[in-house]
């Protein structure tokens, strides 16, 4: 070992180990807060505080639609479809984020069930069976049912 | 109750493990502790390929069906091999005041991680989005449905993904909470797999010290449970080690038995993520240069283990029609820009002492001023830590949606575990004496 390059060492592996013991020390007072934050409130609750209308949406297409249909989701929030694909199957999602691509694919109505969310928008040949209001985030958001 | 349920299911997965080694008689002079280190991720590659195994041959996952076999296997190796199952002595141990300090200290980080696992549902995107999507799936299908691939868009491989299939079969319904135990069950392993070869080269205290670093560095911490849970790069990073001191296990014995292990283990490392193919291939390279070097030409067949798992996914993928979907979601580009984006981020992440505390500023110090000491055990992991890096920058230098503030702090932890043993390798000899003395 070189002289000076040692000592060097040391001092950062003796810096290291305080900030490991900093680090326990730090974990375990966050405990007590993170308690208080998250164990009086219920699993929708908790879902509902981390993934907001991307829980909330979702649960309300799998509501107002039967198992195993498919959903053409109009939304330009990519986590209300990730999140909603995982929650919500056996019922699936196709997602379009854009007005043109949506037009196309209402235009031939291959799909039984659409879900608009924060879009205001009417849709030929389709009529609204259901309609959101996220409490979380003042969004709106509707069903559509082939006609 | 879940959770009850879920811990039995873990310790089943390891004690399969076990009765796998045992049976075969591998790892027999490695200590019981390396052994039950090694035993969880084996169990949890024994029960992904039953459960893949079953969906090929249309046998239902239920329960009954699932735990049948490996009772069975139990019984026949508790009755053959029982003189070789003990547990180890640990009326033996007597720990000193400081050691009883680190430990502490590493039971404290540890129920941190358990707690945090179980305080809420999992909630990072790559877990939900990637991997339990197909978990659960496959469960409530019953099956590997080939279909759900391209309607999911996904084309990872199985791993992580069938053991969590497992954990609900063993539930009987999805709990998207109790499955971050399994995250919480390889940060335990890793750490013992750590502290258990640590122990063994240089004494218990400075195991427990090393030990002790390990388990409180915040991304592993994090990724065992705490929200940035992505559920499997923590596992990609315990497939890595293990190989890896396999692969040194070999290099010591050049026994065949060794470097089947070593093979099941590659195989594991390369469908446990997409990172794990290169990983798995310079960890193997190394392999195979040495059983060149040896002329240990008769255990080339013995690689067959490895490829296998690996081959037969892109088999599958390829009757079922499962499309490619990573590599054209990530185009090849370039620009001055995205290189010194990615440079700049991957450098702050090393410093970032938030997640890593010195870790990385210790790794390339100690290079500079040690090197690699001249041990070929170094040199090797220097090359696979090296080189893995360089397949992540060159990811980023040429690869679409693809950058370091998104990434990086997980594809770190891939390699992190091979740089902890590397500083406490040459931590040992440089003299800080006031923690190595009396170790042995």
């Amino acid at each position: 070992m070189r002289i000076g390059t040692g000592g060097m060492y040391k001092t950062l592996f003796i810096f290291w180990i305080a900030l490991a013991f900093f680090a326990v020390g730090y974990n375990t007072l966050k405990i007590i807060p993170e308690i208080r934050e998250w164990v009086p409130i219920s699993d929708k609750q908790k879902r509902e505080k981390i993934f907001a209308d991307g829980y909330t949406f979702p649960s309300f297409i799998a509501s107002s639609t039967p198992e195993n249909s498919t959903t053409l989701l109009f939304a330009k929030d990519g986590m209300i479809f990730y999140y909603g694909r995982y929650l919500i199957y056996p019922r699936r999602l196709v997602w379009v984020n854009g007005e043109k691509k949506f037009s196309e694919l209402t235009k031939n109505k291959k799909y039984t069930y659409i879900a608009s969310y924060d879009n205001q928008t009417e849709i030929n040949g389709y009529k609204k069976t259901a309609t959101f209001s996220s409490k979380i985030t003042g969004k709106k958001g509707a069903i559509y049912q082939k006609q | 109750m879940n959770i009850v349920i879920v811990l039995l299911t873990i310790i089943f997965i390891t004690v399969i493990g076990f009765a796998f080694l045992k049976c075969f008689g591998l790892l027999t002079k490695n200590g019981t502790l390396f052994s039950l280190a090694c035993s969880y991720g084996l169990g949890v590659g024994l029960v992904t390929i039953q459960l893949f195994l079953y969906s090929r041959v249309q046998i239902p996952w239920q329960r009954e069906l699932l735990l049948f076999p490996w009772f069975l296997f139990l019984g026949v190796v508790l009755i053959i091999k029982h003189k070789e199952f003990k547990l180890p002595d640990f009326k033996k141990v007597a720990l000193s005041k400081w050691e009883l300090v680190l430990l502490t200290g590493i039971i404290i980080s540890a129920g941190y991680v358990f707690f945090e696992a179980l305080l809420r549902p999992v909630n990072t995107w790559d877990a939900w989005s990637t991997w339990l999507v197909e978990s659960k799936i496959f469960f409530l299908d019953g099956k590997v449905n080939a279909e759900i691939f391209n309607y999911l868009q996904s084309d990872y491989p199985l791993l992580p993904k069938l053991l969590g299939s497992f954990i609900y079969s063993m539930l009987g319904h999805i709990d998207d909470t109790v499955i971050l135990l399994t995250s919480f069950a390889y940060y335990s392993f890793l750490a013992l797999l750590f502290f258990s070869i640590i122990k063994k080269k240089f004494g218990t205290k400075y195991a427990l010290l090393f030990t002790f670093l390990l388990v409180t560095t915040q991304n592993f911490v994090r990724h065992g449970g705490r929200i940035e849970a992505g559920l499997s790069d923590l596992p990609l990073g315990y497939y890595a080690f293990a190989s890896y001191l396999l692969l040194l296990e070999y290099r010591l014995t050049s026994k065949a038995k060794n470097f089947f292990l070593l093979n099941v283990f590659l195989g594991m490392t390369m469908i446990t993520k997409f990172e794990g193919i290169p990983l798995s291939l310079l960890i193997g390279f190394c392999a195979f240069i040495y059983m060149v070097q040896m002329r240990l030409h008769k255990h080339i067949p013995l690689i067959f283990f490895w490829f296998l798992p690996f081959v037969d996914w892109q088999l599958y993928r390829k009757v079922n029609d499962v499309g490619a979907n990573y590599f054209p979601g990530h185009q090849t580009v370039f620009s001055l820009q995205k290189t010194t984006n990615a440079l700049i981020g991957t450098f702050k992440e090393m410093i970032n002492i938030k997640s890593w505390n010195l870790l990385w500023i210790m790794y390339f110090y100690a290079l500079f001023i040690f090197g690699a000491k001249k041990l070929t055990e170094l040199k090797i992991l220097h090359f696979v830590v090296l080189m893995q890096l360089t397949v992540y920058m060159f990811m980023y230098f040429f690869t679409a949606n693809n950058a370091p503030n998104s990434s990086i702090e997980r594809l770190l932890l891939h390699i992190a575990p091979l740089v902890f043993y590397y500083l406490a390798v040459v931590t040992y000899s440089p003299g800080i004496n006031f923690l190595t003395n009396k170790t042995k």
